[in-house]
C-alpha cells in the first residue's frame, strides 16, 4: 500500500516536475536566442562606438539634407527684421606710404551675412561668411571672427569654419591659391602663403596683426580626419588686392 | 519688440585692465583701445572692443569714452599687483598677459567685474559674466540698450531710433577658437549597449541554472 502510495506521489510529482520542465523548456527556446541576441548586440555597439563616430560626419556630409546653402533671404536670429544697416564713412590708410582714404563700410550685426569667400582651386565657392562664431552661426556658413578686424580694415581677418561642412575642403588649399572674400562694400583678394596647425588655445596665428593685412582661414584638424579636436589648422594668406565698391551712405 | 545692442566679450577686456592715466578730454573710440592695450588687455579682447565701439560710435558720448577710460584705471589699480617687478603692463606678451589674469585672486576678479559692471550700467551696457568651467576666466556678455527701449516685446518699432539698433548675442569670450568640428555625443549609446549587455548576461545565467536544476 504504501508502495503504491509512493509511487503515486513520485508519479504526480514527476508528472507536474514534467510539466514545469516543458514550460521552462519552452520558455528556454524562445527567450534563449533574444538574450544571446540582446549580448551580441551590446558587444558590437560598444565594439564600433568609435568607428561610428568617426564616420559619421562622412555620412552626415553624404545624407544629410540640412546642408544646403541657407536662404538668401533669411534674417538674422538676433535682431529685427527692420534693423537699418549700420552704413558710415571713415579713414582707411591701407600703406604707410599712402594718404588715409575715405571709404565706405558696412558694419554687421551679429549673426547677419557678411560677405561670400572663394577659393575656386579647390572647389570652395561662394561660401557665405556670417558675423560671428557661435556653433549655430557655423552651421549656416563661415563665420567671421569677431575678435578679428572688420573686413577691409587694415590688419588680420580671421574665418571660421566646420572641418565637415563649409570648410571640408580646405586642408586642400595649396600655397599660391587664390582667396577672395567679398561684402556689398569691399572685395579683397588673398594669397595663400602658409598653413599651421595649432591648439585652440592658441593665438599666434589669429591675432591682430596692425599694419599688416592677413587672412586665416581656421578649422578643426583631427590628423585628416573629420571630427572634433582641440587642434585647428589654419590657412595663412596675405592680401593680394583690396577693391572699394560704391556704397550710398543714408543722408542722416 | 526689444531691440538691443550686445557687446561680445570686448567687455572682458575690462577683467585684464591695468591702470594708465589717460587724461580727461573728450576721449575717441580708438583712444578707448589704445588705454585698454597699454594698461595690459588682451589683443583679442582690444580687437573686439575697438570693433563694438567703432560700429556703435554714435551710440556712446565722448563722456562715456571718458568713463571707459577711468573705469579702466580703477580697475588697473587692482591689476597692478599683479604685475611681475620689472615689467611694463604695456608691452606684456599675450602669454604674460594670460597668465597674469590667472594668477589673480578670485576677490580680485568680482571686483573687477563690478567695477565693469558698474561702468554698464552708467553707459547704458547690461553686463553679464559667468566663469568658465576651465576656470580659465570668465564668459562676458553685454546688452546695449537703445535709449527709449524698454523691457517689454512690442511689433510696431516704435522704440527704434536712428543709427544704432542693432541686437547680437553674447560670445564666449574663452580664448579659445570656436569648435568647428562634428560632434556625436555617444556616453548614451555606450550605456544603452552596457545595459544591454548586463541585462541579457544576466538572462542567460538565470536560464542555464534552472535548466540545470531541472
Amino acid at each position: 500500500m504504501s508502495e503504491r502510495k509512493s509511487a503515486k506521489t513520485e508519479h504526480a510529482h514527476h508528472h507536474k516536475h514534467s510539466k514545469s520542465n516543458k514550460v521552462l523548456r519552452t520558455v528556454s527556446f524562445v527567450l534563449t536566442p533574444f538574450l544571446l541576441l540582446l549580448f551580441v548586440f551590446g558587444l558590437f555597439s560598444l565594439a564600433l562606438l568609435k568607428p561610428y563616430n568617426n564616420i559619421k560626419p562622412y555620412l552626415d556630409t553624404v545624407f544629410n539634407p540640412e546642408n544646403t546653402l541657407p536662404d538668401e533671404g533669411q534674417i538674422s536670429i538676433y535682431h529685427s527684421d527692420d534693423l537699418e544697416l549700420n552704413v558710415r564713412e571713415i579713414e582707411i590708410q591701407e600703406d604707410e606710404t599712402k594718404d588715409p582714404e575715405k571709404h565706405t563700410i558696412i558694419y554687421p550685426y551679429y549673426g547677419d551675412r557678411y560677405g561670400t569667400l572663394n577659393i575656386e582651386s579647390v572647389g570652395m565657392k561662394d561660401i557665405p561668411v556670417y558675423c560671428g562664431t557661435t556653433l549655430d552661426i557655423l552651421e549656416l556658413g563661415a563665420g567671421w571672427d569677431y575678435s578679428s578686424v572688420f573686413i577691409g580694415k587694415v590688419g588680420r581677418v580671421v574665418l571660421w569654419g566646420h572641418n565637415h561642412t563649409w570648410f571640408y575642403m580646405l586642408p586642400q588649399v595649396q600655397n599660391g591659391d587664390i582667396v577672395t572674400l567679398e561684402t556689398d562694400y569691399v572685395k579683397m583678394t588673398y594669397i595663400v602663403k602658409d598653413r599651421a596647425v595649432f591648439h585652440e588655445t592658441d593665438r599666434t596665428y589669429t591675432h591682430t596683426t596692425p599694419g599688416e593685412d592677413h587672412l586665416t582661414l581656421g578649422t578643426c584638424w583631427n590628423n585628416g580626419m573629420l571630427g572634433m579636436s582641440v587642434y585647428r589648422l589654419g590657412i595663412l594668406c596675405d592680401l593680394v588686392s583690396r577693391e572699394w565698391k560704391e556704397v550710398e551712405v543714408p543722408q542722416e | 519688440m526689444k531691440i538691443t545692442k550686445i557687446v561680445s566679450a570686448a567687455a572682458v577686456s575690462v577683467v585684464m585692465a591695468a591702470s594708465m592715466v589717460m587724461s580727461a578730454s573728450a576721449a575717441t573710440t580708438a583712444e578707448v583701445a589704445a588705454a585698454a592695450k597699454a594698461n595690459g588687455v588682451q589683443d583679442y579682447n582690444v580687437q573686439q572692443l575697438s570693433n563694438f565701439l567703432e560700429a556703435n560710435e554714435k551710440a556712446f558720448t565722448d563722456a562715456q569714452r571718458d568713463d571707459m577710460i577711468s573705469t579702466l584705471n580703477e580697475t588697473g589699480k587692482i591689476v597692478d599687483g599683479y604685475v611681475a617687478e620689472g615689467k611694463d603692463k604695456a608691452t606684456l606678451t599675450e602669454e604674460e598677459r594670460t597668465a597674469l589674469f590667472k594668477s589673480m585672486k578670485e576677490e580680485d576678479r568680482q571686483a573687477i567685474i563690478k567695477a565693469l559692471t558698474d561702468l554698464g550700467d552708467k553707459v547704458n551696457v547690461e553686463v553679464t559674466t559667468a566663469k568658465r568651467g576651465d576656470g580659465n576666466g570668465y564668459d562676458v556678455s553685454a546688452k546695449l540698450k537703445v535709449p527709449g527701449d524698454d523691457s517689454k516685446t512690442s511689433s510696431d518699432g516704435a522704440n527704434s531710433s536712428k543709427g544704432g539698433k542693432s541686437a547680437v548675442t553674447p560670445v564666449n569670450n574663452d580664448g579659445k577658437a570656436p569648435a568647428t568640428g562634428n560632434s556625436v555625443d555617444g556616453s548614451a549609446a555606450a550605456l544603452i549597449a552596457g545595459i544591454s549587455i548586463a541585462l541579457a548576461g544576466a538572462g542567460i545565467v538565470v536560464v542555464s541554472k534552472k535548466n540545470k536544476e531541472n
